[in-house]
């Protein structure tokens, strides 16, 4: 069954701090989660969503909506996108969490590409900088890995 | 007011505690993520980036290893690091190691090895042991010790079960006596191997879903037979064959062959007639110039309606002929692309078209018509001469220059004005590299 725009109906989501989101259902099946819920009919109004803040719900509907679209070419999609994931690493990180979990694979796809972008061709201070990553190595182990795999670092 | 004060003071520092707490959350960003979401991140770069995150931190140093892919190509990084010593076996050895060894329960979904193998190593035995009992799905050995010649590979390599790619390049291949076939197999890739005929069909019939295959540079081959129920593409380049043939091919929708000597072109031709389902052809190679084709046309390959062709040579007045008696056992043909070699020299097409020996040829159902040259056109134009008069459902004729175009527009609306005047119901299309736009005549 294909749900049109049309003959999209209202659904209620409330985030795990108790806000509550109205969204056309058309939009909200981009969640494969709630796609499985609203097919098997336990759609309770509203549907709990226990790992989602408010916030980050708000963004990831943003994003289906943007994506369920129709009239969307593939090249005003991508330019969306690629602006859509120019935030901090505490958005990005609870988008990616919440798109595992509503298992929405092209926002999942789209952040993971963003992080390891993030990471590609770095140097490894800078990408500890980026992700507050606490160097805990000696200097003197840290020397011996690098020389263990000297041609990743050339 | 002292209370008022106070909340003022606390107000800031709640909020700052959060922001600390959401910090901290924050910190292990990464280390955090649910594993297939940081195996999906780091599967996204390439291995150097991957193996630079051992040093991140305590956490972090063999995170690469837990990843679901193995992909490592030492000839690349040679060449990144500019040093033929960048990577040593023993480097190879230790990370394949640590790989392995954290995946003793974990599903291999890919391993590719680009290195320097010898022989004597029985680590490479050890680890198609491991591989084969892990269910690889896509698998891919490249020996780059070209000195040594190819050696067999270890027997375990032949009981991988669940393997849906396979990918070989410079090896020796020998079936064990037990070989139960690839059940899962659907594509098979081989590069510079050593095998017999009754091995390679044997293996090609073993695959009982295999859909392609691409055999480059292939030795120790007289009789090709190609015995694939579900094979719906074949490549075949630079190898050495006397005889080809096909059995229970009904899927093949695609042969793309490159001859590297005289193959006797016409056995071939044969051959592919009883493809019946064969719908896309490519033959490059010399087999124009030493080999006369007969005409009339005896054999027709009814159901291809799609022929590609590299530098065809039209200096020679037999190559004119027998590329157009090759076109003839196609007379069903929608599509043609070819390529001219470079020479403007054209004089046997004037000659031959003047003959008027050609007037048995036409292409009734030809539509469109790809030309790729390098330097001079002025060959391929004459043969679009000779084709456009007898193609009459022809539409469109597109012209491909493969080096940047140094033609004025108005010089270019000149030869397709003389085209047009052959031809006036046909698209005319001019492209050349780095050219943003065609011209359209």
């Amino acid at each position: 069954m294909s749900l049109s725009p049309s003959t999209s109906k209202m659904l209620s989501l409330k985030s795990s701090d108790g806000k509550v989101l109205e969204v056309e259902e058309h939009v909200a099946v981009l969640c494969e989660t709630i796609k499985s819920l609203v097919e098997d009919g336990c759609a309770d109004s509203p549907i709990p969503l226990a790992n989602v803040d408010g916030a980050t719900l708000g963004n990831v509907m943003e994003w289906c909506k943007k994506h369920a679209d129709q009239k969307a070419s593939a090249d005003d999609l991508e330019d969306w996108d690629a602006e859509f994931v120019e935030r901090d690493q505490g958005e990005l990180y609870h988008l990616i969490m919440a798109a595992n979990y509503l298992n929405i694979k092209g926002l999942l796809d789209l952040i993971c590409q963003k992080v390891a972008d993030m990471i590609k061709g770095k140097h490894p201070e800078k990408i500890r900088e980026i992700f507050n990553i606490e160097n805990d190595f000696t200097p003197e182990q840290q020397e011996q890995i690098r020389k263990d795999n000297s041609w990743a670092f050339e | 007011m002292v209370e008022k004060k106070e909340a003022e003071i606390s107000q800031p520092k709640n909020s700052n505690r959060i922001e600390c707490e959401k910090q901290e959350e924050i910190d292990k960003i990464l280390i955090n993520l649910p594993s297939d979401v940081l195996n999906s991140i780091l599967l996204r770069l390439p291995i150097w980036d991957i193996m630079k995150t051992t040093v991140l931190s305590k956490d972090w140093r063999y995170k690469w290893a837990t990843i679901s892919e193995f992909v490592f190509d030492s000839a690349y990084i040679q060449y990144r690091c500019k040093s033929t010593e960048a990577v040593t076996w023993d480097n190879i050895k230790n990370l394949v190691n640590r790989f392995l060894l954290n995946h003793s329960d974990a599903l291999i979904e890919k391993f590719k090895l680009t290195a320097h193998i010898n022989p004597n190593n029985s680590d490479l035995c050890q680890w198609l042991h491991f591989l084969s009992k892990n269910g690889v799905k896509e698998f891919l050995l490249d020996n780059l010790n070209y000195l040594g010649g190819p050696f067999e590979l270890p027997s375990s390599l032949y009981s991988f079960e669940k393997l849906s790619s396979l990918e070989l390049k410079n090896f020796t291949i020998k079936l064990p006596l037990a070989f139960e076939g690839f059940k899962f197999l659907a594509s098979l890739h081989l590069t510079f191997i050593s095998i017999d005929d009754d091995t390679l069909e044997n293996l090609i019939s073993s695959c009982p879903i295999l859909q392609r295959l691409t055999l480059y540079d292939i030795c120790g081959l007289s009789h090709l037979r190609i015995h694939g129920p579900n094979l719906k593409y074949l490549k075949v380049h630079y190898s050495k064959f006397e005889n080809v043939s096909f059995e229970n091919s009904a899927q093949l929708r695609t042969i793309d062959i490159w001859l590297m000597f005289s193959e006797n072109i016409s056995n071939l031709l044969s051959a592919l007639g009883r493809v019946s389902g064969l719908e896309s052809l490519s033959l490059h190679g010399h087999f124009l110039l030493p080999l006369e084709i007969p005409h009339p046309v005896e054999e027709r390959l009814h159901h291809v309606t799609e022929l590609h062709t590299h530098c065809v040579n039209f200096k020679r007045l037999h190559v004119v002929e027998g590329f157009l008696s090759l076109l003839c056992r196609f007379p069903n043909l929608e599509e043609l692309h070819f390529s001219v070699e470079n020479t403007n020299d054209h004089n046997y097409i004037v000659e031959f078209v003047e003959d008027q020996s050609a007037s048995y040829i036409s292409f009734q159902q030809l539509q469109a018509v790809t030309m790729g040259y390098y330097i001079h056109m002025a060959a391929g134009l004459e043969f679009l001469k000779v084709l456009l008069p007898r193609a009459p459902m022809l539409e469109k004729v597109t012209i491909i220059r493969s080096v940047e175009n140094n033609i004025p527009e108005k010089e270019l609306g000149k030869i397709f004005g003389r085209l047009k005047q052959v031809s006036p119901g046909i698209k005319f299309i001019y492209q050349s590299r780095g050219m943003p736009i065609s011209y359209i005549f």
